[in-house]
């Protein structure tokens, strides 16, 4: 593989959390769709500084940082559903309209 | 540049002493509430006391020259220090505001204050980011903790409603600009110093390549989030109307001053990549001084009106950023630090109002001056120091980072300041009329006041509750601010260190050579 192709590994998940990110419409699913986009972060380092010839692994240790930012968004997200859930009954993003603009 | 040896084992003096604060400080918070039933006030005075403390330490370790440490390679100087200060500061003045908003509505106590606290600490972390992986990681540290503190204070529809917002939104404009920076890594073959990256693409002769023109691109429209920059603005107007009125200040403005203080480590990495990079913030710039204050005008809620200023603000805080001077980043400094003092104090007033109107509808504040004079003056006040009312802090600001636009010969933004000044002075005048002379408003309920009066050393009104009372440094700095103006801004200007200039005029000579041959 080659440096040219090494971020193509990075680009699907990364489509598919910004179209899941754009597209949801349930409230408790919402928080988990733009989680393929850490992934994403995760692979391109990775591939790029083994094509580039990195001597060191600096962008797998990174992505233990990264893993560590992606999993606290997941816990705080997974806080928030259910505290919303209490109080709010609309579950559907497309019926949230308290907040008028 | 003073350098500490592996065998330096106290804290003070070293790049993190500052964050060797909060860090415990948040840690017996949690120990009290977790060992103690039912609620303990003993959070309001440990996070009022750590920022307290923490504000001292980079104060007390003033200097001219940089620390550097060799163990993690953070390299922080004394503009970053000004930065972090704010962030403390920022801290400090919050602490009395949300106090009787729990004692009213028997939420959990030790929430607000933690969450306040960690989010203090994670916007203390960019300012000793220096490579690419802690710069990718630092702005996520104090968004994650304010993203869950604009709703845990409420059961309300409306605080859950905007913390989803701002939280889905923030996450993954988060996951956008953390995807920018490995673009940066792997071209110049797994570099993540600064210097190393610039070195590494202009050796491997990659400046114009695709993968670095995107990288920019990214790690920009990534970063205008936190900061709210049109049109990426779209969070702040409903975290202002559905948080409740005391906590709302602190998740927009300490997302802001945390962004602030990062922009400057990225703009300075990104700068010589690409001669066209300063057309993107411009246009933000110009969006969002121009729409903060289009926007607020057709706003009927006084909360969700207040949003849009801050907006219009952080426009006026990106020209110093894009000027790239030493007088830029002093514009950014001084209009910083207005920001903090003039937002928190508006909110602390329109609080105040609210509590006694209990509506956040601005008609139904129509002839309040009638009811209580003294109440009606306080949002009067509110808005004004950044419109343009000397001896206010806003002519001083605005025309400050306008002459820095110019000298760094960004000519399309210097008249945005003077034209967005009058469009926010009479959306303001619009709004003191409605208070001063109209009918037709809510009749003002009696004050509520806490059992225990606050001691007031000689006043003739005794602050009756927190809010009051936390609102008076405020209202002194907000509207006394221009005039000290020319100390805050001449010590911010020479202690930005000419390093990192100097490296960059050095990189930007060896593109230069590149792109010649």
């Amino acid at each position: 593989m080659t440096l040219e192709r090494a971020p193509i590994s990075g680009a699907f998940p990364f489509r598919t959390g910004i179209y899941g990110s754009m597209t949801s419409r349930n409230m408790a699913r919402a928080p988990m769709r733009p989680e393929p986009i850490p992934n994403a972060v995760n692979a391109n380092p990775a591939t790029s500084g083994h094509c580039a010839g990195a001597r060191q692994m600096k962008g797998e240790i990174s992505a233990i940082s990264i893993m560590a930012i992606g999993s606290a968004e997941a816990a705080i997200g997974s806080a928030i559903v259910p505290a919303t859930y209490r109080s709010a009954r609309p579950i559907r993003t497309d019926q949230s309209n308290s907040l008028k603009r | 540049m003073t350098e500490l040896g592996f065998g330096s084992r106290l804290p003070y003096g070293s790049t993190i002493s500052p964050e060797c604060i909060p860090i415990p400080s948040s840690i017996i918070i949690l120990m009290i509430d977790s060992t103690h039933e039912g609620d303990t006030y003993w959070s309001y005075p440990i996070s009022l006391t750590c920022p307290v403390i923490g504000i001292m330490v980079p104060l007390s370790q003033w200097r001219e020259e940089p620390i550097i440490s060799p163990a993690c390679g953070a390299q922080t100087n004394t503009c970053d220090d000004i930065f972090q200060s704010s962030i403390l500061l920022r801290s400090i003045l919050r602490a009395p505001l949300s106090a009787e908003h729990f004692q009213c509505t028997e939420m959990a106590v030790t929430e607000s204050p933690f969450f306040a606290l960690a989010a203090t600490l994670g916007g203390m972390f960019p300012r000793c980011a220096s490579d690419l992986v802690t710069i990718s990681v630092a702005p996520e540290r104090s968004s994650l903790c304010l993203h869950p503190s604009s709703g845990c204070t409420s059961r309300d529809v409306r605080p859950s409603e905007a913390t989803v917002k701002y939280s889905l939104l923030g996450g993954t404009s988060s996951s956008i600009l953390v995807h920018g920076f490995p673009w940066l890594y792997g071209p110049p073959g797994g570099e993540v110093q600064p210097w190393g990256i610039l070195n590494g693409i202009v050796e491997s002769k990659m400046q114009n390549s695709a993968g670095i023109s995107i990288a920019p691109v990214r790690i920009m429209a990534g970063i205008v989030f936190k900061p709210s920059l049109v049109p990426y603005h779209q969070w702040t107007p409903d975290v202002y109307e559905g948080s409740p009125t005391p906590v709302v200040a602190f998740p927009p403005v300490t997302s802001k001053v945390a962004a602030s203080g990062l922009a400057t480590r990225i703009f300075n990495l990104l700068s010589p990549l690409s001669g066209e990079w300063h057309l993107l913030p411009e246009i933000l710039a110009i969006l969002s001084t121009i729409l903060g204050n289009l926007i607020a005008i057709a706003q009927k809620s006084m909360k969700r009106m207040l949003a849009y200023p801050p907006i219009s603000q952080i426009g006026y805080i990106t020209i110093g950023l894009i000027a790239g001077n030493p007088s830029g980043y002093a514009s950014m400094l001084t209009y910083t630090l207005f920001h903090i003092f003039v937002n928190l104090g508006a909110l602390a007033r329109i609080a105040l109002f609210s509590s006694r109107t209990g509506t956040d509808s601005i008609r139904d504040c129509a002839g309040s001056c009638g009811q209580d004079p003294l109440l009606a003056l306080r949002p009067t006040l509110s808005p004004s120091p950044l419109g343009g009312f000397p001896p206010l802090s806003g002519p001083f600001g605005k025309p400050y980072s306008s002459w820095c636009g110019r000298q760094a010969g960004l000519y399309p933004l210097v008249p945005i300041g003077p034209l967005t000044s009058v469009i926010s002075i009479y959306h303001h005048s619009k709004i003191i009329k409605l208070l001063m002379g109209e009918r037709g408003g809510r009749k003002l309920a009696t004050p509520r006041t806490i059992n225990k009066r606050i001691p007031s050393l000689s006043s003739p009104h005794t602050p009756e509750s927190l809010i009051e009372l936390g609102t008076m440094p405020r209202v002194v700095a907000s509207t006394t601010l221009g005039l000290t103006m020319n100390p805050v801004t001449t010590t911010a200007r020479d202690n930005i260190p000419n390093q990192i200039f100097a490296h960059t005029a050095t990189i930007l000579m060896d593109f230069g050579e590149m792109s010649s041959e």
